[in-house]
């Protein structure tokens, strides 16, 4: 093979690969972009459905308030230990009425769940979630998670794992100041 | 290589070339479970590292599973089921990169350095190929430059022979050399590449046919096993179940869900057998799953009607039949509904529930305080002193039954519902006064409501019985005439032939 020859195969790989090159370093690692979720942002996927103390459910209803959607499982320690926070969440909001909570089953069983309330406390509505639908409408990909609603139906915050009563209201007053 | 060794050899590459096209393109999902997937393995599993949807068991994993064969089974594109994960999960799900923006260079930019190389050796061989030639031809060249320059014999002989040449001279030299057997040597080689090349294409037909046409194992036939489909599935799991082989039935169910894991007819059964096998907590987790996914369909409200009053959820039970009442129920429904006793069950459930409350409350034990108490200061409603005075009388405690109605009109003179039950209470014994004395009652309903269903009914049968079908027939049509008439008065009217009776 001649010099010439060898020139023009190796120029067209070498631009290939400078720019397959060019385009993985300037996209964000995977990681990070996991962390981020398409869906805030937007209007918070429809959770329409019929909790598990068989009332109606709708939340769409509770436009107008800040609502903590937390999706959950018994068996999930960081759940369990989320929980407490939740309910005082829950409480600190009972007289302005300006916040509510709604919880989505994930992978679990009405009755644990049932048994759960029973034991820990809280007296929102809780969502069963039997076809999964509405956890891979949020994006979920763990428990506990939570997304956080606006007044205006739009989702503004995911939270990774536990949440904290402190850590809800702090938000809730950043995004009402702004 | 003869002509005809080439011709065989073009033929298996053609054929070669068709098998291998068959092997690598992509073929259509047989099934909606092959379908989803086929789709799953294209999403990778949001938490993991290196696992596709497909094979991660992570429980978000089988979640976007499992709503994947929602969507495939509500008969949702792959476009649509690409949009919805990547509008929840982001970009990174999606295995195949999309073709817009910068991300299309990863398509791009291989296609363009593969066409950029091929484009090279073109261009390279041609070039080689060029010079060869070239240089072949130059021997002849200085063959004809001699040949020129020999004196011709005659000047009309080599004005001919110029003109005649080369196709005349060369063909029947063509001709012959066709004809002529070629060298022993090349002959066997020619043959022994065309066989060879036979059996490459032959063979790699018979793995590829074997590979994309189904797994044959010990005992399947010749053309391999064909897989069933769902509904097959369901099918044979319904004659199963008819031939009392209720753990083969369930089998099959958990064949069927494995692949169609939203199938709610899979999902019902599956719940059914598993309450006939006695696991009414894991029966109620098949048939809430499948209430979940299909909230109309019936037969999934009738065995969770059944599954809860053999729990004890006697309202449960109720719900889920007037569920199932409302619906469009299948044929086999009320046989089952028969065998079951279902109704007289829920009935009877209700009268005892409404007798326990109805005792406590006059009691005097219930929420409202000791001592004896009007029935308009207790929390009970006229329709549960009606199931409890049922209860009664069904027990022979005829009196008591009319005195818990007596209670009742003591606060509320008026009620409809309270004069309509007094009365039927005391019609239906057939003796003449008391049947007077109902038929009274009645009246007095039917001017407070005369569009009270149960009154007009219950005043037809004892207008028959009083022996005035006229009347009783004009009851019997103001009825028709509702816009809407309640199922457990049709099924009386139907269980004591009226019509008939009243012709």
């Amino acid at each position: 093979m001649t010099r010439r020859v060898a020139a023009w195969v190796a120029v067209p790989v070498a631009v290939a690969a400078v720019l397959l090159t060019v385009l993985l370093v300037t996209r964000d690692p995977a990681a990070e972009r996991r962390a981020r979720s398409p869906v805030v942002g937007g209007l918070a996927p429809a959770i329409v459905g019929t909790a598990t103390d068989g009332e109606p459910f709708d939340l769409d209803d509770l436009r107008g308030r800040w609502v903590v959607v937390n999706f959950f499982s018994t068996f999930c320690v960081p759940c369990i230990v989320e929980h407490p926070e939740l309910v005082a969440f829950s409480r600190s909001h009972d007289a302005t009425g300006n916040a509510a909570v709604v919880s989505v089953v994930f992978d679990d069983t009405a009755a644990n769940v049932a048994a759960f309330f029973e034991e820990n406390g809280g007296d929102w509505p809780v969502i069963a979630d039997n076809s999964g639908r509405t956890a891979v409408a949020y994006g979920v990909t763990g428990v506990p998670e939570s997304y956080l609603v606006a007044p205006s139906g739009l989702v503004v915050w995911k939270y990774l794992g536990g949440v904290t009563a402190a850590g809800l209201d702090s938000v809730i007053a950043q995004f009402s100041r702004s | 290589m003869t002509r005809r060794a080439w011709s065989w050899a073009a033929a298996a590459a053609v054929a070669a070339g068709a098998y291998l096209y068959g092997a690598v393109a992509p073929e259509p999902p047989r099934t909606n479970a092959d379908r989803a997937h086929a789709l799953a393995r294209g999403f990778a599993c949001p938490v993991c590292a290196g696992q596709s949807v497909a094979e991660s068991d992570v429980p978000v994993a089988r979640e976007i599973r499992r709503q994947i064969g929602i969507w495939v089974d509500e008969g949702r594109s792959d476009g649509y089921i690409r949009d919805e994960l990547v509008a929840a999960y982001d970009i990174d799900i999606d295995y195949n990169p999309s073709g817009a923006g910068l991300t299309g260079l990863v398509w791009i930019l291989p296609v363009a350095a593969g066409v950029g190389t091929a484009g090279v050796l073109v261009v390279m061989f041609h070039r080689r190929r060029a010079a060869a030639v070239a240089a072949s031809a130059e021997p002849i060249e200085a063959i004809a430059a001699a040949g020129l320059a020999e004196p011709a014999a005659e000047p009309g002989e080599a004005a001919v022979a110029a003109t005649a040449e080369p196709d005349e001279a060369i063909a029947p030299a063509l001709a012959s050399a066709d004809k002529a057997p070629a060298a022993p040597g090349r002959s066997r080689l020619g043959l022994a590449v065309t066989a060879a090349v036979i059996a490459v294409a032959a063979v790699a037909a018979g793995v590829l046919v074997a590979r994309y046409s189904g797994s044959r194992a010990a005992g399947d036939s010749i053309t391999g096993e064909i897989r069933r489909t769902s509904r097959e599935l369901l099918f044979e799991a319904q004659q199963t179940v008819v031939a009392g082989d209720i753990a083969a039935a369930i089998a099959i169910y958990d064949e069927v869900l494995e692949s169609r894991p939203s199938s709610v007819e899979a999902l019902t059964y599956r719940g059914w057998l598993t309450a006939r096998s006695g696991d009414l907590a894991g029966a109620v987790a098949y048939l809430e799953e499948a209430i979940g996914i299909d909230p109309a369909y019936p037969d999934a409200r009738l065995f969770r009607s059944i599954v809860a009053i053999d729990s004890g959820e006697t309202e449960r039970a109720a719900a889920e039949l007037a569920l199932f009442d409302a619906s469009d129920p299948p044929d086999f429904a009320q046989s089952l509904i028969d065998a079951a006793q279902l109704r007289p069950r829920i009935l009877r459930a209700q009268e005892e529930e409404a007798l326990a409350a109805v005792e406590a409350e006059r009691a005097g034990t219930g929420a409202n305080g000791a001592g004896p108490v009007a029935f308009a200061a207790t929390s009970l409603t006229v329709r549960q002193v009606a199931l409890a005075a049922e209860r009664l009388a069904a027990e022979s405690r005829l009196l008591d039954a009319v005195r818990l109605f007596d209670w009742v009109l003591e606060s509320r003179p008026d009620d409809a519902e309270a004069l309509t039950g007094r009365g039927w209470l005391v019609a239906r014994t057939g003796d003449p006064e008391l049947l007077a004395a109902g038929v009274a009652h009645l009246d007095r309903a039917l001017e407070l409501d005369p569009a009270h269903p149960s009154a007009l009914v219950y005043r037809a049968f004892a207008r028959n019985q009083q022996g005035d079908p006229e009347a009783a027939r004009a009851d019997l049509a103001a009825f028709d005439a509702l816009e809407t008439q309640p199922a457990d008065l049709v099924r009386l009217i139907d269980h004591f032939n009226l019509r008939q009776a009243l012709g």
